[in-house]
Parts: structure tokens; C-alpha cells; sequence
């Protein structure tokens, strides 16, 4: 074992006795997302490195700490990528940041999400026992996936020291289209065209603007182009475009107000609610800012998402006060099964306290 | 062969009161004690392991399910699930002292939503049916398990089942989007949801594949898919198992990802050919299945790109399905592999390891080494495209001597899964067939892990009891599947 992770075994055992917190972290280009951060920094891009990585098995091993933006170079060298297209917020985000966080971009809608490219994991418990889940092989259902539940976790099972993700082959072709439509248009034609056999491979939905992203064998683009219609982008700003989205650079990003995050079934019509609002994934992830002059509040935005079959986070705030509550609370069944899981891994609370919950 | 039943026995007393409970909510033809109305369950796909349930519950309503596991937990009495029984692992092999729950009255396809590409559908539906009640709509579901026309959805979210196709389509894992279920306490729960994701963690994750143990499914929504315009298969023969394996590392690496990519050995095109008449090529070391899928456009350009690729690792011959008959045609022959080692020989064990595959040469070459070692035939059947190995180990149960040899062929191949940074059991499930190889792949302290996560759960351990996970005192020996003259449930049911 190296010297890294046997220290790293001691100071979780060492807080599991003292009943101190431990937090994890890559580059911290996520601080801002979740509950308020607690206890003593573990710097881990002291623990980097690609440990291995054979493109034809379309599996990367990883040490967490090591940059995303390493691991994306040495995928691309072989024409191979992280097919959930993590955000890569100030550039300096690690891959353990990225599947903790469990944030994707663009291509979540045809790709699947982060917990659908993990394949193993080695994992540090609260009582500083290192434990290992999955493996490097697509199919394997040897024991419960503990794998799958890393993503999202946001570190509160243990600290992840190994990450085997599965990777993909980048598209051989590649366009966009744009269209004016208004949002219930949007969110109706999306989903129309997501139920026929076209490679559509993202979607944004901005001010009456509906733009589709298309990737897969160059035939397949070809004809969807020209049975689509719309109006084609440019490819090199179709690709700034995309990156924008991807890396939360669009202008709809960077204004001022609490920006929601609102996961729901794709064909739900408009919200409604006031403010402004982008949609990805056909409009099963819709970002909201409420307008300056609305009086809706955090329990009416989550009543709304709740009341159509989704949930709704505080993805981004400038008022700390609120920050305890970013995520929306499961149901009491559920929200009781995760705390107990919580207390089998992680008894003493050693690790990232109130970042996904208040009880978690 | 039996699951320890030690910390579960019921007095008859106990027994009485449990079939007076199950009576209070069930209508009495629901309720089955008697032997001869409990044998049908007493074992799953897997034959080898039966065990007569003390009692059958036949629910039809949720509240019924609901009302059995309080009955249950109350009395502290095993419940063990089981959808259509077709499993291969023994994962629905009954509980000696406890309550079977037959989940087939939960049959009903309850709704079809076409605009977000999702099907709500009770656990009994059976896999095929989902794909029959959405094909007007030009969609499918995508994971296609070889016993999908009899298996049910309830028991692929149990196994996280696989099939052909979940190289470029993924798993059960992949294509469930929310699961209703019932704990141990008999309180509803829904895991995950109809948006892209859930709050907190996602333990849908953990549910899909826990072989019912961890709770009972009464409800699954599914992910949908459009069909494709079009599927061609390319038939591809090797003069060397080697060269094939290196073909299917030279595709991938050539960014394709096929919709199905198989292989199969000598040993069993021979088997399989006069059985079939797939028009196999019975005198190549080794043949890979490849199949295309899309529009017809992108169709031939896969295809001409990935005839290219096997020209250029040394493919002896090349053959690409010219119609949807012959396609068929080709895969009846892969599907019927295990019906076919059951005709050549009076029994075989289906091993069900997945390696990673650069190190195919290696096993297969092991495997030949292994049998003149043993005396023993095998024949291998791949998921080449995703790792998993089917080697079937041909021996006759009437020579007692054999079993043993048998046994320890397929555990030496198993130890050399695990050994390259495979796993024991890629689909099939641990169930209790694997539960003591557990013990070779995992660490006490994972095993450890996973009865936490058991415990989180279901704290007095009641569903599946001794299924999956083994007690340091399991920790002992190899499992295997075992086949009697081809004399298996289902035996006319394809097996991959």
C-alpha cells in the first residue's frame, strides 16, 4: 500500500475515534455545490496517476486526484472519451470531482449518466478500511453494485481511491441544428424525435431557441440532417457552443440569483414559473432563475418538481444560510434507507457531513 | 443441495400461524402448502439445487405484498421472490422455513407512454412482452436475456440481466428508470425516478441485480428505445482463437461498437451446426458473430468498415447476413449453444466468468491446457464484446468420478477469471450456485460490506436469506452449473 493511502487509513481511523470530519477534495471546483463544506481538507491531488488504461477494453483505471483534463488528453490520444461529457468547471476539477459530484453534460441525454460509466471502485470507509467494488469488466454482477451508488454521493459513503470508468469511441460525425420554437413546441418536438431512431445526442432549449446536437456514424448524421430541416451551426461555434454548455459558460450561467437545477420527466410542460429558464436533455434537466421581482420561494419551486415527478437543487447561491438545504429532501422511506446505508459505511460521520443532506 | 436454514426454523405451530396469517390475506387458492402444490417451485433454471418452500404466496394487489412482508417480519419468516423461476444461479430456489412469493399474478403492462419513451409494467410482465405491446410504436426494449420470451422483469431487475445486445445497449442497470418496491417492514418505496435523476443517493443502483434481497419489486418503469431500420450480422472465421480475439480488440479499437459481437469455438460450431444448420463454418478454430444496426446507410458503412478490420486480422472467410431470415439464422445457432451441448452430451457446466479481453488468448488457451489435463471437453461460447465467457464443460453425471473432475475444471477456469481481473459471474448471478466462489473474488471485509448494505435494508434478514453473499463458514467451495440430459426447466429455452 502506498504512503499516501496508509496515512489516509490512519487519519480516517484516527477521526472515527476523535469524532472529527474529514472532506475530500479534487480542485475544489465544485465547492459551491451542495450543503455547506465541513471538516479537515484531504487534499487528494496528492493521489494522482492513470494506473491503467487499454483502449480496446474501453476501460480507464484512475487515481481520483488526478486532473480530468489528464485523463480527457489521454482518451482523446486514442480517439476515446468520458461519454457523460463532465462539466469541467475552471478547468482545474479532477476526475474523482467529476463522478462524486455525479454532474453531466450535454450528452447525459443519449450517453446515460456518470453511474452508467463507473465500473469500480475502491473505496475508504469511515472505519478506514479500504474496500473493493466491481472491477474492470462490463459485466459483472458479483455482489451489489456499491459502485454505481458512488456517483452523486458526493463523498458521503467514504473516500473513492480507485475509479474504473468505461470509456467510448468519439462519433465520427458531428452537427448541429437550431430552431425557433416556442418552449412547449421545444419540449414536444425534442421528445418527438427522441422516440424515432435519429442520433440525436443533446439538446438546449434557450429563449425560444431549440438547439439539437447530432453525432454518431457520418450516414446516420447525414440523413438526419436532411430529414430534420432547422438551420445548421457552423461547426467550430457549434463546438464553442456545446463547450459553453457543457462547462456552464453560457452567458445563462454566469447571471446574478440563486440558479435551480431541476431534474424532470422530460415531456412535462412548461413550469411556468417565473423567471428564466434553460432546458438540457429533451427538458429533463431545466435550469431556473427566478426573476428579480417574483416572491416564488425554495419550497414552492421544489413543490413544483415534486408535484411532476422530479426534484429540484440549489445548484448555485450566493447566501451561505441557504446552502444547507441545496438538495431536495427524498421521501421519509427513502431518506431512511440512505441514512442507514450511511451508517454502515460511514458510523462514526466521518465524512462529508451535510453535504448532501442535513441527516446524511 | 440446500441453503443453510438454520437461523429460520419454525415449529409447527409457528408454521400453523404463518399459513393462518397468509390466509387473513390471501384468498385460499392463493395459499399452497401442499407438497404437491409446492413442488412446482421448488426450483428455479437451476435444477441441481431444489427445496421444497414451506409455503406459496400467490399475491395480485400491492396491499397483499404489503400485508405478507408485515406478516413475515412479525413472524420472522424467510420471504424468497420469484418471477417466472427461469433463473440460472438458484437465486429463487425457496426457503425451507419460510414463505415463497409468486410475483406471476403481476402480469400487467400499465402504461405505455410513447412521448418520453417509458412503460410502466407490473414485476410478472415478461421481458419479451414489454418489446410485443411497444413494437406498433417502432420501439423495444433493449435487453434481451436468451430466456426473454419466459423471464420476467421483476427477476432482470433482480440479476441485473444482460443479453446479446448490452455491449451498445447496456444492462437491466442501464434501461430501468424507477423501481417500486416493498421492504422488509412492508413500507412502499420508489427508487429513482421518471427524471434524470433522484435526490441523494441513488439507490436504484444498488436494488437492480441484489437478487431480491434487499426488497420486493411491485412495479419497474423502463427506458425504451426506437428500434433501428435495420440489423445485419457478419459471420467472420479464424483459423486461430488468438487471431479472433485480436480481431475483436482491432474493431473496438477502430471505434465501432457493434450492436451484438459474439464468439464461439471450434468445439462448438461443431456442436451447435448439425443441431441448428446455422451455416457455421465447422472447420475455423474460432467464428465471430457481428452485428450492425441503424439506418441502412450507416448499416453498410459499419459493415464495410468492420470487413475491412477482419480482413486485416486474418479472417479466413466473411459472410454478412443478406436478409432478416439469415440474420436470425445465425444467432439461432448462438442461442441454442446450451441446447445443443445437452444433445452431444449427457451433461454439462455452464461457467459464466467475464475477463478482460486481452487476456482471451490466454484463457482459452488455459482452457485447452485444462482439458488434457482433466481428460475433459469444453466448448466455449463468448460475449466477446463485453468480456463474458460461457464455457461448457461436457462430462457425464453417471460416472461419479467425472462430476468431481468436472467441478474442478470449472473451478480452476473460474480461479483463472478472477486471477486476469475477471469476475465469477458476469449475468448469470451469484444466486447460491456461486455463493462460495464469492469468497475467492471479494475480501471478508467486502463480504462484510455487503451484508452492511443487507442490512441497511433489511435489518433482520429475512428476504433471500443465504442467497449471494456467503458466511465466513461458506467460504469453502465452488459452485457450477449442472445439467442432466439437457433435463433443465426451460430446457427448450435458448441460454447464452
Amino acid at each position: 500500500m502506498s504512503d499516501f493511502i496508509d496515512d489516509l487509513c490512519k487519519q480516517v481511523e484516527l477521526a472515527a475515534r476523535n469524532n472529527t470530519q474529514l472532506r475530500p477534495v479534487g480542485g475544489g471546483t465544485k465547492n459551491f455545490y451542495g450543503g455547506p463544506l465541513q471538516g479537515e481538507e484531504v487534499d487528494m491531488r496528492h493521489w494522482t496517476g492513470i494506473v491503467e488504461y487499454e483502449p480496446t477494453e474501453l476501460v480507464i483505471t484512475v487515481k481520483p486526484g488526478t486532473p480530468l483534463a489528464e485523463v480527457e488528453a489521454a482518451l482523446a490520444a486514442q480517439k476515446q472519451e468520458l461519454a457523460f461529457e463532465p462539466p469541467r468547471l475552471g478547468g482545474s476539477g479532477t476526475v474523482g470531482g467529476a463522478v462524486l459530484s455525479g454532474l453531466a453534460g450535454p450528452a447525459r441525454l443519449s450517453k446515460g449518466g456518470v453511474k452508467d460509466y463507473v465500473l469500480g471502485c475502491t473505496l475508504l470507509d469511515g472505519k478506514g478500511q479500504l474496500l473493493q467494488f466491481g472491477g474492470v469488466v462490463m459485466k459483472n454482477v458479483a455482489g451489489y453494485d456499491v459502485s454505481r451508488v458512488i456517483p452523486g454521493s458526493m463523498g458521503t459513503l467514504g473516500i473513492a481511491t480507485e475509479l474504473s470508468i468505461k470509456v467510448m469511441p468519439l462519433a465520427p460525425a458531428e452537427a448541429t441544428l437550431q430552431f425557433d420554437m416556442d418552449v412547449n413546441k421545444a419540449i414536444a418536438q425534442s421528445n418527438n424525435w427522441l422516440s424515432k431512431p435519429l442520433p440525436i445526442s443533446a439538446t438546449f432549449f434557450d429563449n425560444g431557441k431549440l438547439t439539437v446536437r447530432l453525432r454518431g456514424a457520418s450516414a446516420a448524421v447525414q440523413a438526419a440532417l436532411k430529414n430534420m430541416g432547422g438551420q445548421e451551426m457552423e461547426s467550430q461555434q457549434a463546438l464553442a457552443f456545446w463547450t459553453s454548455v457543457r462547462d456552464q459558460k453560457h452567458e445563462f450561467f454566469n447571471r446574478e440569483g440563486n440558479l435551480w437545477r431541476l431534474a424532470v420527466p422530460p415531456t412535462t410542460v412548461d413550469l411556468a414559473m417565473h423567471g428564466q429558464s434553460v432546458h438540457e436533455w429533451g427538458s429533463g434537466l431545466r435550469w431556473f432563475r427566478a426573476d428579480e421581482s417574483s416572491t416564488i420561494d425554495a419550497e414552492q419551486i421544489r413543490a413544483i418538481a415534486k408535484r411532476v415527478g422530479g426534484h429540484a437543487t440549489l445548484y448555485r447561491t450566493a447566501n451561505d444560510a441557504v446552502r444547507v438545504h441545496a438538495f431536495q429532501q427524498p421521501d421519509a422511506v427513502m431518506l431512511k434507507l440512505q441514512r442507514r446505508l450511511k451508517e454502515q459505511f460511514d458510523p462514526a460521520g466521518v465524512f462529508s457531513i451535510n453535504r448532501l443532506s442535513p441527516i446524511l | 443441495m440446500n441453503a443453510p436454514t438454520e437461523d429460520f426454523i419454525l415449529n409447527a405451530a409457528q408454521r400453523a400461524e404463518v399459513i393462518a396469517g397468509l390466509n387473513q390475506i390471501l384468498p385460499v387458492h392463493a395459499v399452497l402448502h401442499e407438497v404437491e402444490d409446492t413442488k412446482p417451485y421448488e426450483c428455479d433454471g437451476l435444477s441441481l439445487f431444489r427445496q421444497l418452500p414451506m409455503v406459496v404466496a400467490l399475491p395480485e394487489t400491492e396491499e397483499q405484498v404489503i400485508q405478507i412482508l408485515k406478516l413475515a417480519n412479525r413472524l420472522n419468516v424467510p420471504v424468497v421472490a420469484r418471477g417466472a423461476g427461469t433463473g440460472l444461479s438458484g437465486g429463487a430456489q425457496p426457503h425451507k422455513h419460510g414463505i415463497l412469493l409468486g410475483m406471476a399474478k403481476f402480469n400487467k403492462i400499465l402504461k405505455v407512454d410513447v412521448q418520453s419513451r417509458s412503460a410502466v409494467v407490473q414485476p410478472g410482465v415478461r421481458n419479451l412482452a414489454i418489446s410485443e405491446a411497444v413494437a406498433q410504436h417502432q420501439l423495444y426494449y433493449a435487453p434481451d436475456p436468451s430466456s426473454q420470451i419466459a423471464c420476467t422483469i421483476g427477476g432482470n431487475v433482480a440479476e441485473n440481466s444482460g443479453g446479446v445486445h448490452c455491449l451498445k445497449y447496456g444492462l437491466t442497470v442501464h434501461n430501468v428508470l424507477k423501481v417500486r418496491a416493498i421492504t422488509i417492514e412492508g413500507e412502499v418505496v420508489e427508487f429513482g425516478s421518471e427524471a434524470p435523476d433522484a435526490p441523494g443517493l441513488e439507490l436504484l443502483n444498488l436494488v437492480i441485480g441484489s437478487e431480491g434481497m434487499l426488497a420486493v419489486v411491485t412495479e419497474v418503469t423502463v427506458k425504451l428505445v426506437p428500434k433501428p431500420a435495420l440489423a445485419q450480422v457478419i459471420m467472420a472465421s479464424f483459423d486461430d482463437v488468438a487471431n479472433a480475439g485480436n480481431a475483436v480488440a482491432a474493431v473496438i479499437a477502430a471505434g465501432i461498437i457493434p450492436a451484438g459481437l459474439e464468439m464461439m469455438d471450434k468445439r462448438a460450431t461443431q456442436m451447435v451446426e448439425p443441431f441448428v444448420n446455422a451455416g457455421y463454418d465447422t472447420e475455423a478454430e474460432a467464428i465471430l458473430l457481428l452485428e450492425s444496426d441503424g439506418t441502412p446507410e450507416e448499416v453498410a458503412e459499419e459493415i464495410a468498415e468492420m470487413t475491412r478490420v477482419l480482413n486485416g486480422c486474418g479472417a479466413t472467410a466473411i459472410k454478412v447476413s443478406q436478409s432478416e431470415a439469415e440474420r436470425l439464422k445465425f444467432w439461432a445457432g448462438r442461442k441454442n449453444a446450451f441446447p445443443a451441448a445437452g444433445r452431444v452430451s449427457p451433461d454439462y457446466y455452464c461457467m459464466d466468468g467475464t475477463i478482460p479481453r486481452r487476456s482471451l488468448a490466454r484463457v482459452l488457451n488455459a482452457i485447452t491446457e485444462m482439458e488434457k489435463k482433466y481428460d475433459m471437453r469444453c466448448a466455449n461460447v463468448f460475449h466477446a464484446g463485453d468480456g463474458n465467457l460461457h464455457p461448457l464443460i461436457l462430462f457425464d453425471a453417471n460416472k461419479p468420478e467425472e462430476i468431481k473432475r468436472a467441478e474442478d475444471f470449472g473451478a480452476e477456469i473460474l480461479e483463472l477469471c478472477v486471477e486476469v481481473g475477471g469476475t465469477v459471474t458476469g449475468e448469470h448471478g451469484v444466486g447460491i450456485e456461486k455463493i462460495n466462489q464469492m469468497c475467492v473474488q471479494f475480501s471478508r471485509a467486502e463480504l462484510d460490506a455487503f451484508f452492511a448494505v443487507k442490512k441497511a435494508f433489511d435489518e433482520p434478514g429475512l428476504l433471500n436469506p443465504g442467497k449471494a453473499i456467503p458466511t465466513l463458514h461458506r467460504c469453502a467451495e465452488y459452485g457450477r452449473m449442472h445439467v442432466h440430459g439437457g433435463q433443465v426447466p426451460f430446457a427448450d429455452l435458448p441460454r447464452f
